[in-house]
């Protein structure tokens, strides 16, 4: 099955859940904190997120949507990008890019 | 009512605005000062008793969450949330406290928070003071929200010229009210004190092109506030993005092969968390 990413707050990080990306946290310009992309967040590495003060995480999870599901979010997605762009002139180059990367991150 | 506001106008205005909090310019002063410390931090913050209580409640709210023991002053809150922390905080406890005296802030609350998150971690990728940055996108409307106090009834026609006609907000101010909101703002944060690259990102954000080369702030604040547009941060039916300026991504070096997604998720998730702690 394939894998997706999810940017979460603190929040709503929980114990079995797989860091999609590392997370280092410095303070004064020191390392206090490093878990590495696939570490199973536990009730310890949790507190410790806590601790330092972290504010969100990337983790990865197994992507259980099916083929028809996850083409319906993705048209949900391109209409609520066309309203927001409805004004632009998506030939211009930069202004597209984002368009681009706006859609790619929220069909990932 | 076509208004002719003249700058004098806005200036004498000011004073009737509710107060805006002096720690914002004393701690903005003091970023370039190396020998600044906690113990400044403190001094500047508990200057303020309301501002203080504030910022204390903030500070325990996020203690609580970290499940340890909260804290009654400021010095102690620096010491175990750490120093760059906590002028976040401070920073955005104070203007979160000064907008909710205007009514109908919440949206404009919400904005202001998501185009400062937006700008803080573009301003990590260029090495621009991320402090400056935050600033810059919390108050980069403020001169929506004087038009909102002073003049509802314009303000709410230049809306609706915005929304349902299409037509360029700072077109449809300047037409009401003789100036748009860039101006209003620029004028009230000068007034404030605020330094001169804020007042340079409030007034160019709309027209980053003049000054972005300059002043990164301003091309900060300009993508920030496209980025939490196209984004929904946060959502309303009317948000749009019309023109990403290239010489604004030029400023940032902005690399459009690279995998963005990173940096939009950082920004979402941090102001899902922030909207939490700061209402």
């Amino acid at each position: 099955m394939a894998l997706r990413q999810r940017y979460l707050p603190l929040f709503e990080l929980r114990a079995g859940m797989t860091l999609g990306r590392p997370i280092t946290l410095m303070e004064r310009g020191v390392v206090v904190l490093n878990l590495p992309a696939g570490h199973v967040l536990s009730e310890v590495s949790l507190t410790q997120l806590r601790v330092r003060h972290a504010e969100f995480a990337c983790v990865s999870e197994e992507d259980e949507r099916d083929e028809t599901l996850r083409r319906q979010e993705r048209d949900l997605q391109e209409a609520r990008l066309a309203a927001i762009f409805r004004q632009a002139d998506l030939s211009h180059p930069e202004t597209r890019a984002l368009y681009e990367a706006v859609l790619a991150y929220r069909t990932c | 009512m076509q208004l002719r506001l003249q700058r004098p106008d806005i200036i004498a205005s000011i004073a009737r605005l509710p107060a805006f909090p002096g720690v914002i310019s004393d701690l903005l002063a003091d970023l370039d000062d190396d020998s600044s410390s906690m113990m400044t931090l403190a001094r500047h913050v508990e200057r303020d008793p309301v501002v203080t209580g504030r910022i204390l409640s903030v500070a325990n709210r996020m203690l609580r969450q970290e499940g340890r023991t909260e804290v009654r002053d400021v010095f102690t809150a620096v010491s175990l949330i750490g120093f760059a922390r906590i002028r976040d905080i401070v920073l955005t406890t104070c203007i979160a406290s000064f907008t909710s005296q205007f009514r109908g802030r919440n949206y404009y609350w919400k904005h202001s928070l998501a185009v400062g998150i937006g700008a803080q971690e573009l301003a990590r990728r260029v090495a621009v003071n991320q402090d400056y940055a935050l600033v810059a996108g919390l108050l980069h409307d403020i001169g929506q929200l004087w038009m909102a106090y002073f003049h509802p009834l314009e303000f709410q026609q230049a809306r609706l010229r915005v929304e349902v006609h299409g037509e360029p907000v700072c077109q449809a101010e300047a037409d009401l009210f003789g100036l748009d909101h860039c101006e209003v703002g620029r004028l009230v944060a000068e007034h404030w004190g605020l330094p001169a690259e804020v007042l340079g990102a409030i007034f160019f954000h709309h027209a980053p092109d003049q000054r972005a080369a300059v002043n990164k702030l301003v091309a900060l604040t300009h993508l920030a506030e496209l980025i939490a547009n196209a984004l929904d941060l946060p959502y309303r039916e009317e948000n749009q993005v019309a023109y990403l300026s290239p010489t604004v991504c030029e400023v940032l070096e902005l690399d459009w092969s690279e995998d963005l997604s990173p940096l939009l998720g950082q920004i979402e998730a941090r102001f899902r968390y922030a909207a939490t702690l700061f209402g």
